[in-house]
C-alpha cells in the first residue's frame, strides 16, 4: 500500500528556508499527516521552475528538507537541483528546465505523524522566484 | 532506513579545494558528524552552480572527503563539468539534477568527515558545490575511490592525467590490498569552444589491468556560437559498475576528444578500487 502526497509553491529568498503547502488550485490542503499504516517515505519527486528569470547573472544549489514530528531521524536535508542563468536582457530564457527528477529514498517515519516539506536556494544569485512542486509516496 | 544530510559552499579559485561548511539557511555547520550507529555512507549526491559565470572558462568540479570518520581514509570523486564560452553575454541558463553514486564508504559512528569541493579547470568564477550523504546502518567493504584529472587539448591525442586538483601525482597506485576495479566515473568539461565544432570525449585506462585497456565514453559537446552567441553548460559525471581485475601495477587514465577540435576539455576519472 502507498499514497503520494504532493506540495508547490515559491521561495522568494536565498538561503531561506520556506514552507512548500500549497497545492494548485488547493490553496491550503493542510499539514500532511502520515497514514497510519505508513512507515517510510520510499520516493521524493522534486521539479524547480522559475516563472521571473531575472536580467542578471543566477545561480544557486536547491535544497529539499523534510521535517515534522513523523520523522522519526529528525530533519531530513538533501539537494534536489541547481541552476544558473546569465540573462542581460528581456526575454531570455531562465533555467534549463531539467531540474524534475525522483529520488529513491529510505527515511523512516512515525505513522500518523506530521511532515512538513521546505525547500531553499543556497546562497548564490537568486535568479528570480523559484517554484517548487514536491511529491513524496508513504509505504 | 537511511539519514540525509547536506554540506555545501562556494569555491575561490581553480584548483585549490574549499570545505564545504554549510546548509544553506542553517549557517555553517562545519564538518558531518556520522549519525550514531550509523555505518556507512551507501550514496553521495551532488549539484553544483555557477552564480558569476566567466568567459571562456571552466574545468571539472570535484569532492573530497577527509577526516577521522572515514574508516579507510580520504576519498575523491570527480562529479562534473561546466564549459562556457560567451561572447553577446546573452541568456545562456542550465539546469541540473543531482549526480548520484551508489558508494561503500566505511564510516566510524561519532567521527568528523569534512567535504571539500574544488572546481579542476580555468577559473570559472565561484561555483557552489553542494553534497547529501545517506548514511546506513549497513556495513560498507573497504573501498577507496581516486581520481585523476587534467586538460587534454588536442584532437584525437591521448593525455595522461596525472592531477589531482592541486597535487600532481602521476599513474594511480594501486594498494597492496586492492584487487579490484568496482566502478569507473568519467567526465569532461572545461571547453573553450569555437564557431561549429563538438564531438565526445574518451577515457581510456592503460596498465595494471588484467582484461587489458579499458576506454570509455565520459561526455558529448556541441556548439554553433557565433559573435553574439553564447555556448555552454553542464556535463555531468556517470558511475559505470564494473569487475576488472587488477595486476598490481600502477593504472594510466588518459583522456582524449574526437570529432572536430572542440577547444580544451578537462578530463576527469575515479576509480572505486577494493580487494
Amino acid at each position: 500500500m502507498s499514497t503520494f502526497i504532493h506540495r508547490e509553491g515559491p521561495i522568494a529568498a536565498g538561503d531561506t528556508r520556506t514552507a512548500i503547502v500549497t497545492q494548485g488550485a488547493t490553496a491550503a490542503p493542510g499539514v500532511i499527516k502520515v497514514p497510519p499504516w505508513a512507515h517510510k517515505i520510499v520516493t521524493v519527486i522534486v521539479g524547480v521552475g522559475d516563472n521571473t528569470p531575472a536580467a542578471a547573472d543566477g545561480g544557486m544549489n536547491f535544497l529539499v528538507t523534510i521535517s515534522g514530528d513523523g520523522m522519526v531521524e529528525g530533519d531530513q536535508t538533501f539537494v534536489v537541483g541547481a541552476c544558473y542563468a546569465d540573462l542581460t536582457t528581456a526575454g531570455d530564457t531562465g533555467m534549463g528546465g531539467r531540474i524534475y527528477d525522483s529520488h529513491d529514498v529510505d527515511i523512516d517515519v512515525e505513522p500518523n505523524g506530521t511532515v512538513n516539506l521546505y525547500a531553499e536556494a543556497t546562497l548564490g544569485v537568486l535568479s528570480g522566484l523559484p517554484e517548487f512542486g514536491i511529491t513524496i509516496q508513504f509505504q | 532506513m537511511a539519514i540525509y544530510e547536506t554540506r555545501e559552499g562556494p569555491m575561490a579559485a581553480a584548483n585549490v579545494w574549499v570545505a564545504l561548511t554549510q546548509c544553506g539557511s542553517q549557517g555553517a555547520l562545519n564538518a558531518f558528524s556520522v549519525p550514531a550507529r550509523h555505518n556507512s555512507i551507501k550514496e553521495l549526491w551532488f549539484t553544483f552552480t555557477e552564480p558569476v559565470p566567466a568567459d571562456s572558462a571552466g574545468g571539472i568540479v570535484c569532492v573530497k572527503l577527509s577526516g577521522g570518520g572515514l574508516r579507510y581514509g580520504e576519498q575523491y570523486f570527480v562529479i562534473g563539468g561546466q564549459g562556457r564560452e560567451e561572447t553577446g553575454n546573452s541568456g545562456a541558463a542550465d539546469g541540473m539534477v543531482p549526480v548520484k553514486f551508489k558508494v561503500n564508504i566505511a564510516v566510524i559512528s561519532g567521527g568528523e568527515i569534512w567535504a571539500y569541493g574544488a572546481q579542476y579547470g580555468t577559473d570559472s568564477g565561484t561555483p557552489e558545490v553542494a553534497v547529501t550523504a545517506v548514511w546506513s546502518k549497513e556495513s560498507a567493504p573497504e573501498r577507496y575511490y581516486v581520481a585523476r584529472m587534467l586538460a587534454a587539448g588536442a584532437l584525437d591525442t591521448d593525455t595522461l592525467l596525472t592531477t589531482l586538483v592541486d597535487t600532481v601525482l602521476g599513474a594511480i597506485a594501486i594498494s597492496p590490498s586492492c584487487h579490484k576495479i568496482y566502478s569507473v566515473f568519467g567526465v569532461q568539461g572545461g571547453i573553450t569552444l569555437a564557431t561549429a565544432t563538438g564531438g565526445t570525449g574518451m577515457i581510456r585506462l592503460r596498465n595494471g589491468i588484467k582484461e587489458g585497456e579499458q576506454s570509455f565514453c565520459v561526455g558529448a559537446q556541441a556548439s554553433l556560437s557565433t559573435t553574439t552567441g553564447v555556448s555552454g553548460g553542464y556535463s555531468f559525471a556517470k558511475q559505470t559498475m564494473c569487475d576488472l581485475n587488477l595486476t598490481g601495477g600502477p593504472i594510466s587514465p588518459y583522456g582524449c576528444q574526437s570529432g572536430v577540435d572542440w577547444g580544451t576539455p578537462v578530463f576527469g576519472v575515479g576509480l572505486e578500487l577494493g580487494p
